[in-house]
């Protein structure tokens, strides 16, 4: 039985103007399909090694190695507590969680990611906690995108920061399976928050869109950085030298949420002072191959070089983002 | 060979099965895509919506979240809050006429052109109801499924379903049947 027969037949006449045979182009079909199972593989493979790092590690027994220092068991009183006055500061580190960048707690929210990550001994649980507060700075950026407003320079360098900061945890794996499988989750990651921006390329209003696009270009290169490092790992170290554990902390974060000063790669900006805020997607970044052509790490994208074009253009690893949509107006069909 | 049953799929992608999961693109990505189409009429936008709907997917599937049960369900429930967003990220684009639409032997350019028009308004019309009605029509009538094949993808009461049923198809007669033949000759 036709079941469009049970609808009021003048909204179905209207409505079945919709229902026209769309044909999908097959090879975009199977791009899509391919892109997909890359992932899944990845995941898969992300899986595997974090079970066999889990499998391979004995329990290790806190309690008994409190009970057993002394100098604890003198301290156990104090920190009982700290704890309870601590008590009403878990109330607010939990109300924080949800903060913007612009709330009041958000201090008090970047603070507590700080320390869970100084807290976490193990390796792969610390790149797993920076990977997540990467995911944390673009869930604020979009945040801000949905209302309209523009991510200030601070808010976009933070988040920078925290990708940079993700990828040396990474560098830091104890073995180059881990590393590489670090590298393909970050990739992972980094990739679905591109997807997203490539979805907002021509967000109102258009200095908005401008941002948007700067940040597609920024992030679309860390995922080129990501990829390339799967395939070259001692490039990769060369880029991103291996963290000593304190750079680990707040203060690592802090220094590098400063804008960074321009240039130092290849481009004929290097150095000038007044760029320090400007944001040029891509500039000095390299006009002669790309990231990996630099012996000393920069950034890749924000706040680099001294001209402010404002346009999105090719980006040096060739990835055109307007090349993705067509812009609303523009010679979009309707069918 | 891979079971077409929902519940194998479900344990296969659990296991990240490539097999599995390869079949559950083949098998529900056209769907969606067509989905996307109906409410974006963009082919370029819709590519984006199955792939992150399917990226999402995995995400959940990672964290050891996703379907129990009605897979097909979840992803076009993934799929329609991608859509929901994609509306309020950007605003709704008029129907423009633009150069491509010349005459020539064998099109008839104004037909083309109120087609279009049309196709228009009735997108327009659909993206003014709330979004679970949105998902109850699109499914309902353009897709064909039963209406308790929505309420699992709604996650909602039969009862519920219907009712959202009847208010949407109320809005879309009031926006779509008064001044229709008005907005085309103006």
């Amino acid at each position: 039985m036709d079941r469009r027969k049970r609808i009021e037949p003048d909204v179905e006449l209207r409505l079945f103007i919709l229902t026209e045979d769309h044909k999908r182009d097959p090879q975009k079909a199977a791009a899509g399909k391919e892109a997909f199972l890359t992932n899944a593989q990845q995941l898969r493979r992300e899986m595997k090694s974090r079970q066999d790092k889990r499998t391979s590690k004995a329990p290790v027994n806190y309690r008994s190695g409190l009970a057993k220092s002394p100098a604890l068991r003198m301290m156990l009183p104090i920190l009982m507590a700290v704890a309870l006055v601590m008590g009403t500061g878990v109330v607010t580190v939990a109300a924080s969680k949800n903060s913007q960048p612009d709330g009041m707690l958000y201090g008090v929210k970047l603070a507590s990611e700080d320390m869970t990550l100084e807290l976490s001994g193990d390796s792969v649980k610390r790149f797993e906690f920076a990977s997540q507060f990467v995911q944390n700075r673009s869930d604020e950026i979009f945040a801000l995108i949905e209302e309209g407003k523009i991510p200030s320079d601070e808010v976009v360098t933070r988040y920078q920061a925290q990708i940079e900061r993700a990828l040396k945890m990474a560098i830091n794996m104890s073995d180059d399976e881990a590393v590489i499988s670090a590298l393909a989750s970050l990739q992972f990651e980094l990739e679905a928050q591109k997807n997203a921006l490539v979805g907002s390329m021509f967000v109102q209003p258009e200095e908005l869109g401008v941002v948007v696009r700067e940040l597609l270009i920024m992030v679309n290169q860390y995922v080129n950085v990501c990829t390339k490092g799967q395939e070259n790992l001692a490039w990769l170290r060369e880029q991103y030298q291996p963290l000593n554990t304190s750079e680990n902390t707040v203060e690592s974060l802090q220094a590098s949420s400063t804008p960074q000063p321009a240039g130092g790669n290849n481009s004929g900006n290097n150095g000038n002072p007044q760029a320090t805020h400007t944001r040029t997607p891509g500039a000095g970044n390299s006009q002669g191959g790309g990231i990996g052509n630099t012996k000393t790490h920069t950034p890749p994208a924000w706040g680099q070089g001294g001209k402010d074009t404002r346009t999105p253009t090719t980006t040096p690893d060739g990835y055109d983002p307007t090349a993705t949509k067509t812009p609303p107006g523009q010679g979009k069909k309707d069918d | 060979m891979i079971s077409s049953n929902e519940q194998d799929l479900i344990t296969g992608a659990r296991s990240f099965d490539l097999d599995t999961l390869g079949a559950i693109y083949d098998r529900y990505s056209p769907g969606l895509f067509r989905y996307a189409m109906h409410l974006l009429g963009d082919e370029s936008i819709a590519e984006d919506c199955v792939a992150d709907t399917f990226t999402r997917l995995l995400k959940a599937l990672r964290n050891n979240q996703g379907p129990e049960d009605h897979l097909q369900a979840y992803l076009y429930r993934i799929a329609h809050n991608w859509i929901t967003d994609s509306y309020r990220r950007s605003p709704p684009t008029p129907y423009e006429l633009n150069e491509n639409h010349r005459a020539d032997d064998q099109s008839q350019p104004e037909r083309e052109i109120e087609m279009n028009i049309r196709r228009s308004n009735v997108r327009l019309a659909l993206r003014s109801l709330t979004p679970d009605q949105r998902l109850v029509i699109v499914l309902r009538f353009l897709e064909g499924w039963e209406s308790s094949e929505v309420a699992a993808a709604l996650d909602k009461p039969l009862g519920a379903v219907k009712a959202l049923q009847h208010r949407a198809l109320d809005s879309l007669k009031t926006m779509l049947l008064p001044d229709e033949e008005e907005v085309l000759h103006e």
